[in-house]
């Protein structure tokens, strides 16, 4: 790949916003004069090399050669994320468990209680981050705890709207409540302060310098008790104006679905009671008390009041469940775009951070915004993996690509084909990432089968490992292949014993006749065979290849001789020299294994096992030089000689039998 | 929100490759444990990972007599084999050896043995890859002349002899090549891509009849293996290609029904290739 631009460009996501997205490296530019190469090793990793391919004509004395080895850096790898990846796993696998049974009946609960799981996993992990700070010095590991914090706490707040939007069942699908009860639990500024206040009890807590920002915290919040309590300790609590105030908020109708009214009637008493505090309001009685006045106008849904008050904010959404409070407090699910609008626009302070944008497209109803935007963050996935994951189930999500085809299982599937592919690169996370990816048949489990066959084999454990995953998923081919590497990698450094037993554990024809080869053909020079014990206990595994066969047959014939059996051993020599599987390089070591047996004090060759050797003898002249070969001979010879007498007679009329 | 954005996320370390001119391959073995590098000075280094992002010279030897161009290595069902190819007109094959006792040997160098030595072509080997396991131990090879061969070892247990099994002139030179790592069970037959780097001259235009009888002036070229005629033929040029090609590679197949092809040109191109039903 010849790549004249000296800046290497990786490009990730959809290119919505490449110029976040990319990564750019500056290479050291005489080196790569002449142009780019490029090798992927696995997942995501790969070299960048100067390469060139015309050679030079003149070698240069001056190439500085250098290889850039790049890999993504991966969050979810840091030690004190790892227990959020395995314990996510287990509640993922839950949920596909559940989502089967969910075919058949209705299982929104199963989901919902799914969905807290997740949630609290991601709170202790948290905790765990909070606690892991207040112990680090260092400043460098101490911003990078921050910003995993800030990461998880951006993700735990839009999981928690998202279940509120999406997966929770709300009685009429009322959302102010949960919508105030989510923004109490995100953004709980001022309640510190407001307990202090009440604890205290004092009168003139107005002297408190967060006094009215308080007050007015908690009207914004929903929490009108808490206001008119705290209103109480006012010094002036005894006035018209603060009794007008506290009157006002008293006599708010609040909505129950329980309540026994409908909503239509509900809006009635409740425009009633606005226009009531409008008209009092106007009256101008609160002119003197501009902190009253602004409570007025903020609960009558005054866009100017609730902008005037938003700098005291971090962010639109901490009032975002005020506005609706006050000026839809019967809006249902979907009908939210528009409060959003409206605070996205309070005051001058535009935020469009990714948690901005993210919230929006949630308000607004657009999950394929939302997936993009978290899609984005830097958890390397975990999130929208595993969001959309529940959405899917859910069956709230459905995802159209530009010509209006449901994409939505498709979306579902890359995701966890990738997050699960990116898993599987870590040490020992890997067998995580497998049941991500087996959970997505048919690809999911051709992708594990190419990454669990390349999980580099460093020790016996890590095989039988990899084994055990790979027959629980059914991936028959990866677990024989890893022993056959296996059996190759020992073979390489001479245990053949070893080499033969990953074969067979294998049940490879094509490597135990490998292994065995290079078994016998050690013995051939070193007379050493390996790993006898287990050949001789290896039973039927033996028939998987003919010179595995003969090897453990041939160790048996060691066995026996050893065991000074040599009758025996002399009738399993001669059926293996007649059965003529013994590998030619083998011959001559068969041949002269008969001497010692020849020259016994008892003959234990028969007469016609004699002649039989002699046949073989004879053809197979290449196998043995011709010293060695006459010395045979003599010792065969020999031998029959006295066998052919001490046989006698009945060998004889047998002989006569077939001259006749 | 903390805007540690994907992007800041990519790390890079850098290998002084001490080659002594320019580097022309990197290869990784198919654990991506071991890294083989090659260069116009006629060597061929190994380097092994550290485990700890680190890569430690495990060999180091001269290869060839002329500019190695690429290196590739087998599938570790065979063993820790890699193959060259160079300038010098031949590729050749070489097995790592030693035993785990030599491994902790000064210096801690491997020794790698030159096993085979394929000589059949008159110009330079371009190009040198292992077939897919599932073939057999198969290799392919491409010269600057245009002739594919392709060799096989009948017995993988014996790296020294190799059987030129096709050879198949393309008439144009041939720069790289990839095979299609597809298991042939599924219904593909056995596949080869090869890009060519002919330049562009007005009268040398790569103007080839392809078997069907139609010229095509692509510079990518499909080439598959039929089992009942016991032929590789040319089934596709990709006409699309139009420059010289410098490299090109399959994706692994996830259980797709098409095939992925990236082809580096004077940029990179993702080539879709839909087998027909």
């Amino acid at each position: 790949m010849n790549n004249l631009n000296m800046d290497l460009v990786l490009f990730r996501g959809n290119g919505r916003e490449p110029a976040s997205n990319v990564k750019t490296f500056i290479l050291p530019d005489k080196c790569f004069e002449k142009g780019v190469g490029c090798a992927w090793r696995n997942g995501n990793k790969f070299a960048i090399y100067p390469r060139s391919q015309t050679p030079s004509k003149t070698a240069s004395t001056d190439v500085d050669n250098k290889i850039l080895n790049i890999r993504q850096d991966v969050l979810l790898f840091t030690s004190i994320l790892r227990k959020l990846v395995n314990e996510s796993n287990g509640t993922y696998l839950l949920l596909q468990k559940a989502a089967e049974t969910a075919k058949t009946t209705d299982n929104q609960v199963e989901f919902l209680k799914l969905s807290r799981q997740y949630r609290s996993i991601i709170r202790v992990c948290i905790e765990n981050l909070q606690e892991a700070l207040s112990r680090v010095q260092d400043g460098v590991e101490k911003n990078n705890l921050l910003s995993y914090i800030t990461i998880l706490y951006s993700i735990e707040c839009i999981w928690h709207l998202c279940e509120i939007l999406y997966i929770d069942n709300i009685p009429g699908d009322i959302v102010l409540p949960y919508l105030l009860e989510w923004v109490r639990f995100h953004f709980p500024c001022h309640e510190q302060t407001a307990s202090h206040l009440l604890e205290a009890c004092e009168r003139g807590s107005e002297d408190h310098q967060d006094y009215w920002i308080t007050v007015i915290g908690m009207v914004v919040q929903g929490r009108v008790d808490v206001a008119r309590a705290l209103m109480k300790l006012h010094s002036a609590a005894e006035t018209n104006e603060f009794k007008l105030v506290d009157n006002s908020l008293r006599s708010m109708p609040v909505y129950s679905v329980y309540g026994g009214i409908s909503t239509g009637e509900f809006t009635i008493t409740w425009k009633h009671w606005q226009a009531e505090c409008r008209s009092k309001l106007s009256s101008g009685v609160l002119s003197n008390e501009p902190k009253l006045e602004l409570i007025m106008r903020l609960i009558t849904g005054d866009f100017g009041a609730f902008s005037s008050i938003r700098g005291d904010y971090t962010s639109w959404y901490d009032l975002l469940g005020g506005w609706v409070m006050y000026t839809a407090p019967w809006a249902r699910r979907h009908e939210l775009a528009s409060a959003s609008a409206a605070c996205a626009e309070l005051g001058d302070a535009l935020s469009n951070s990714r948690l901005d944008r993210a919230i929006r497209a949630l308000l607004d109803g657009d999950l394929y915004q939302v997936i993009h935007e978290i899609q984005q963050m830097s958890d390397n996935g975990w999130f929208v993996t595993h969001l959309t994951d529940i959405l899917y189930h859910c069956g709230k999500l459905r995802i159209l690509d530009k010509h209006q085809t449901d994409v939505t299982n498709r979306l579902r599937d890359s995701l966890i084909l990738d997050y699960g592919s990116l898993l599987m690169e870590h040490k020992s996370l890997w067998t995580v990432g497998l049941s991500y990816l087996a959970s997505c048949p048919p690809e999911g489990l051709r992708r594990a089968e190419l990454i669990l066959e390349r999980m580099p084999l460093k020790t016996e454990a890590k095989v039988m490992r990899v084994m055990a995953e790979a027959k629980k998923y059914g991936l028959v081919d990866v677990g024989v292949s890893a022993c056959v590497c296996q059996c190759a990698v020992q073979g390489g450094v001479g245990r053949l014993g070893a080499g033969v037993a990953w074969a067979v554990r294998a049940r490879s024809g094509a490597a135990a006749g490998r292994a065995a080869h290079a078994a016998l053909r050690r013995y051939v020079r070193a007379r050493r065979l390996p790993a006898e014990d287990l050949l001789l206990a290896a039973g039927p595994a033996l028939l998987l290849h003919d010179t595995l066969l003969f090897l453990g047959k041939y160790c048996d014939f060691h066995r026996l001789y050893k065991d000074r059996e040599f009758k025996k051993a002399a009738q399993l020599l001669v059926s293996l020299i007649t059965s003529k599987i013994a590998p030619d390089y083998f011959w001559e070591t068969l041949l002269l294994d008969t001497l010692p047996l020849l020259e016994s004090d008892e003959p234990v060759f028969s007469s016609s096992d004699t002649y039989e050797i002699m046949l073989c003898l004879e053809l197979k002249p290449a196998g043995l030089d011709s010293e060695k070969a006459d010395l045979l001979r003599l010792a065969l010879a020999r031998n029959l000689a006295r066998t052919v007498l001490s046989e006698g007679g009945e060998n004889k009329q047998t002989e006569d039998g077939k001259t006749t | 929100m903390g805007e540690l954005t994907a992007s800041n996320m990519f790390e890079s370390e850098t290998i002084c490759a001490d080659h002594k001119d320019l580097i022309h391959d990197v290869a990784y073995d198919f654990y991506g444990e071991r890294m083989a590098t090659c260069s116009s000075d006629q060597y061929v280094k190994v380097w092994d990972s550290d485990g700890r992002g680190g890569w430690r010279l495990s060999a180091s030897w001269k290869a060839h007599h002329g500019s190695v161009w690429k290196v590739t290595w087998a599938h570790p069902e065979f063993g820790q084999v890699i193959a060259t190819c160079s300038f010098d007109r031949t590729a050749a094959i070489w097995e790592e050896v030693g035993d785990a006792a030599s491994s902790g040997s000064e210096k801690g160098l491997h020794t790698w043995l030159k096993r085979s030595n394929l000589v059949d072509s008159r110009t330079s080997v371009t190009d040198v890859k292992f077939g897919p396991k599932h073939l057999g131990l198969l290799l392919v090879t491409c010269s600057a002349d245009g002739i594919i061969r392709i060799y096989e070892a009948p017995d993988v247990m014996n790296l020294a002899q190799w059987t030129l099994q096709h050879e198949i002139p393309t008439k144009v030179s041939i720069s790289c090549l990839s095979w299609n790592p597809s298991l042939s069970r599924v219904g593909n037959p056995p596949m080869l891509a090869v890009g060519s780097d002919e330049p562009n001259t007005s009268n040398a235009v790569a103007n080839v009849p392809s078997d069907k009888g139609t010229a095509c002036n692509g510079k990518v070229f499909i080439y598959e293996y039929s089992e009942t005629s016991r032929r590789w033929t040319r089934t596709e040029c990709l006409s699309s290609v139009q420059e010289p090609v410098n490299d090109i590679a399959f994706a692994p197949n996830l259980g797709r029904s098409f095939h992925l092809l990236a082809v580096a040109t004077k940029d990179v191109r993702i080539i879709k290739l839909e087998p027909l039903a």
